[in-house]
């Protein structure tokens, strides 16, 4: 049974913060959902063998050739204009060290 | 130049052959479309004695400059005497996490509230082309996490059909702009069903391609093992033009497929057989008006001479569960990358690692936590084998019994939802709940086939009530083909479908 300090756990695992008022509900949900979820534990083969996934054998490498599409600088512009924080040309972030 | 017929509230549907013939003919141009367009979706979505649908987040503020280039193109068209693009000039609704450059674009969430698309999705490049008009992004749950359109961060919309009830979800937004006629198509994403339901839900028809006919390049992810982009609209026909204008490999897609992918099958009879795995409709939970609707659409299908064949999916019962493991998975890996660092809303936090917990936080609405959390439980280590594991063999099981139900049968019938639309908040407060609606999609999502829902019927008793001109609530049926076979479905869907025929 999935417990509060599993949920903080894992919202901390996924940097989030769930707040007080909603641990015990995300508790509650979670819970009720993987309850559902289980039931894929029953699913054996014929010989009653847990079997993994052989994959649609459609997965394969697609290359392209390694080419500079666009003159540089074209979306520097654009793509800086949506960052919430620029200096100097930068994107600026809370000091790491 | 005054228009032949009026985009309207319960009125009769604009389809793209009227549109387009009035701008063959010379009778009226995109820009007298568009202005008559954009007065009725304001009457409808914003006007305060309106019945406030809320279908649109947003009408583009350039769509007069853009049905002006529109004009100008199918102008020049007529003087070298050539046939205008098929899209030229019709209006579309586009689902807010399509990007097209320089517009804003939030997935409906807080965390992507004024964030300005950098470039055109695929999609939207390929449908500039041929000089479609783009209306404005319409509503959805948030990051397209939903059934009901209700979890969008900044309004909720309404069924146009019956007001009290749920457009469907999460591409609510554009399957209530056509339900109010307010676009001739729209183009929503399908990652568990989120085109087909919310068609079923307002009478509309709506696809979910095969998995990679149509490129997602420009679009923002939720589940990329199931995600596709899905062209809506009124008629089957018109879904069937909008797909063909948009699907294609992509080199900015390396999940995109060719055309030589997939085998061509040859049809079992001359008409394509058809599949009823009647065995899915004893689940509980099925209304009697859905199931009714199913039985006098399998004896259309038998009065046009089509072949019904019962057929057994047997391991059906784990869709649900499988999907809801795979995606949640896939949504916590895609959601890392709102980090408040390059773009998005920034949270201020006490140091780098508060600042993403921050950003994060106040950015996500609920179910797109409830999801990461779930998501990031499944993968985590000592669970993996039990869930995730799991549910990627229930993937190839499910492909095989479809496969095995295609030695007998061409296309497989199915209702697209267990009910018709549901009541505004009837189910916001017990997720499991809203995910059960999900039970006849999710699988064409999980095997990669396409599926499309065709509206079948209207359900009548108490869903007749406070309905719109009095029909009853929409229902849709599901028709699932193998593997690049869309053209299957067309046809099929063209025969089903109340709105194809006159």
């Amino acid at each position: 049974m999935i417990t509060v300090k599993d949920i903080q756990n894992l919202a901390q695992l996924s940097r989030l913060k769930v707040e007080e008022s909603m641990l015990g509900i995300f508790t509650a949900e979670i819970g009720t959902i993987l309850g559902y979820v289980e039931q894929i534990q029953h699913l054996m083969n014929k010989d009653g063998i847990q079997k993994i996934s052989k994959g649609t054998g459609l997965v394969k490498n697609v290359m392209r050739n390694d080419e500079v599409r666009n003159p540089a600088g074209t979306y520097t512009k654009k793509i800086m204009d949506v960052a919430p924080d620029t200096e100097a040309g930068f994107i600026a972030v809370k000091k790491i060290l | 130049m005054s228009l032949p017929f009026s985009f309207s509230l319960g009125g009769k549907f604009i389809t793209l052959d009227t549109v387009r013939e009035g701008y063959i003919s010379g009778s009226f141009t995109p820009v007298d479309v568009t202005k008559a367009l954009k007065e009725h979706i304001l009457s409808c979505d914003q006007d305060k004695n309106g019945p406030q649908i809320g279908a649109y987040l947003e009408v583009y503020n350039d769509i007069l400059e853009q049905a002006e280039r529109a004009t100008e193109y199918i102008a020049q068209c007529k003087k070298d005497g050539v046939e205008p693009a098929v899209f030229a000039g019709i209006p579309i609704a586009v689902k807010d996490n399509i990007l097209i450059d320089g517009k804003e674009v939030t997935a409906a969430s807080q965390a992507l509230k004024g964030y300005k698309a950098t470039y055109d999705a695929t999609v939207i490049s390929k449908l500039k082309e041929q000089y479609a008009i783009f209306i404005g992004r319409t509503n959805m749950d948030e990051f397209a996490m939903g059934g009901s359109t209700e979890n969008s961060a900044f309004l909720d919309t309404k069924n146009p059909i019956d007001t009290t009830r749920v457009p469907g979800g999460s591409s609510g937004g554009s399957a209530a702009a056509l339900a109010m006629n307010g676009a001739v198509v729209a183009l929503g994403t399908d990652t568990g069903g989120s085109v087909r339901q919310p068609a079923s839900y307002t009478g509309t028809v709506g696809l979910k391609p095969t998995y990679g006919a149509v490129s997602r390049h420009g679009i923002i992810a939720m589940g990329s093992s199931l995600d596709q982009v899905g062209p809506m609209a009124h008629t089957v026909s018109d879904v069937e033009k909008l797909f063909n204008a948009i699907k294609g490999q992509d080199s900015f897609d390396s999940t995109t497929i060719s055309d030589d992918t997939y085998r061509q099958r040859k049809l079992h009879d001359a008409k394509p057989v058809i599949g009823i795995p009647r065995h899915l409709l004893n689940g509980e939970g099925i209304d009697p008006e859905v199931i009714r609707i199913y039985n006098e659409t399998v004896a259309k299908l038998e009065k046009l001479g089509y072949t019904c064949k019962d057929i057994e999916l047997p391991h059906s019962s784990y869709a649900l569960s499988a999907y809801y493991i795979v995606m949640p998975a896939e949504v916590s890996s895609n959601m890392a990358r709102y980090d408040g660092v390059k773009y998005g809303q920034r949270v201020e936090g006490n140091d780098l690692l508060g600042e993403y917990i921050s950003s994060r936080s106040s950015g996500f609405g609920k179910e797109v936590q409830r999801r990461i959390i779930l998501g990031t439980y499944v993968l985590s280590s000592g669970y993996y084998d039990a869930y995730y594991a799991k549910a990627l063999y229930a993937r190839d099981i499910l492909r095989e019994d479809f496969e095995k139900a295609y030695t007998t049968v061409d296309v497989v019938l199915t209702p697209t939802a267990p009910t018709p639309a549901f009541k505004l908040g009837e189910k916001t407060s017990d997720p499991l709940e809203m995910y059960l609606a999900d039970i006849f999609t999710v699988t064409a999502n999980l095997t990669g086939m396409p599926a499309l829902s065709v509206p079948a019927g209207f359900a009548q008793g108490v869903y007749s009530k406070d309905t719109l001109n009095g029909k009853g609530l929409p229902v849709g049926v599901q028709l699932t083909a193998p593997h690049g076979h869309e053209n299957w479905l067309f046809s099929v869907g063209k025969d089903i479908s109340i709105n194809d025929t006159v």
